[in-house]
């Protein structure tokens, strides 16, 4: 439901766009810098898909992805985080502790897109809460199928 | 109605060629260190298309030229007035591809080739993203390319986009030591440096901030940065 909090042992997804791989194909802390005009990083909660295992929730959000933007280049990944080890690890290890918060934000336009959801909180010292989120990035797949 | 009047942009060409040559007497004055030619094309000193939306030609008298002659370093051609918006980003990432190929006349930065390459690859990444972007944001890329040539012994870095097109650099051993730049419009920079807390080693040293990238190197200096970012 929208505004509810995405529970600590879920997981969210992000889709991370070529300009934010590195050379080696690797994700880079800029992946999860916010725009000068977003509030909110958008991501998408994995478990309110329904789906049975992972590789049909990253199925789903790949179908998603590619239809909800105008391109998703060939290089664009997609990370999943553990919601309650990213929370903790900014709390812990942030300048002033922070403490982020996972909303659930459904869309239905330009796309219905109900599971998705936005992390608040990453400013500021975005830059800083972005190399602690990349700390815990460890699961990616490629975006496009 | 008033009469269009077809020859205005040639008198702004004229008006423009007399005020050029003051900026080209300013550049052989400039005490920033540069060693090869068009660096005011680095510093912002050519308006730009939103800052003055009419035909104007910038002709700079480069700081280092052997051969003495004035080099056209920017300028728009009659057909490509820009009143649209269309010209106008058009205008822009010509500006920015522009500026990014600039940096192989840059002898100081020894990793030039790749740096241009990748710069271009990321230009292209951003595009093909958003066709409406600037692809790398100009005054980024200018601080960007300003502060490496300010430290030319710096090592290759990591190097991405942020959402807005703001250049983002890193150098990093796995992830106990960062040094991560987040380069803004103008001179400031956003800075993070992790490292192992060598008096405690379960903990980290986190330390960011927000700094002209002119004076960075020289505060984050005691955090021994310098140990893994230069050669």
């Amino acid at each position: 439901m929208k505004g509810d909090r995405v529970p600590n042992e879920d997981h969210i997804s992000r889709l991370c766009q070529p300009k934010s791989i590195t050379e080696e194909g690797e994700i880079d802390a800029s992946a999860f810098f916010l725009r000068d005009n977003e509030e909110g990083l958008s991501v998408n909660w994995l478990e309110c898909l329904g789906c049975s295992n992972r590789e049909e929730e990253i199925n789903a959000i790949r179908d998603l992805y590619n239809e909800k933007f105008s391109r998703v280049g060939a290089k664009a990944k997609i990370t999943v985080l553990n919601v309650g080890a990213v929370q903790e690890k900014v709390l812990m290890e942030s300048l002033n502790r922070r403490n982020l918060e996972f909303v659930h934000e459904p869309e239905d336009s330009p796309v219905p897109d109900p599971s998705h959801s936005a992390i608040y909180n990453l400013r500021p010292d975005n830059v800083m809460i972005a190399e602690l989120i990349l700390q815990l990035v460890n699961e990616t797949y490629l975006a496009r199928k | 109605m008033p009469e269009v009047v077809l020859q205005e942009p040639n008198r702004r060409f004229n008006e423009t060629r007399k005020d050029s040559v003051a900026y080209g007497d300013k550049d052989l004055l400039d005490t920033f260190p540069s060693e090869q030619p068009y660096h005011s094309a680095w510093t912002g000193r050519i308006p730009l298309p939103q800052q003055f939306p009419t035909i104007i030609y910038f002709w700079g008298r480069p700081s280092v030229n052997p051969e003495g002659r004035e080099v056209s370093i920017s300028g728009w051609s009659e057909k490509e007035d820009p009143f649209t918006q269309t010209d106008l980003l058009e205008n822009e990432e010509n500006l920015v591809k522009k500026l990014i190929l600039q940096i192989r006349t840059s002898l100081s930065i020894p990793y030039r080739e790749r740096l241009i390459n990748r710069l271009l690859t990321l230009f292209n990444d951003a595009k093909e993203e958003d066709s409406t972007s600037l692809g790398i944001s100009i005054g980024s890329l200018r601080n960007f390319y300003n502060f490496l040539r300010l430290h030319p012994n710096l090592k290759y870095p990591r190097i991405s986009l942020s959402p807005d097109c703001n250049i983002y650099v890193s150098w990093r051993i796995n992830q106990n030591h960062v040094f991560s730049i987040y380069f803004l419009s103008e001179k400031d920079a956003v800075f993070v440096v992790l490292k192992p807390n060598e008096a405690h080693p379960d903990r980290q040293i986190r330390v960011s901030g927000t700094i002209t990238t002119d004076i960075l190197m020289e505060k984050v200096a005691p955090y021994g940065v310098w140990d893994w970012i230069s050669e």
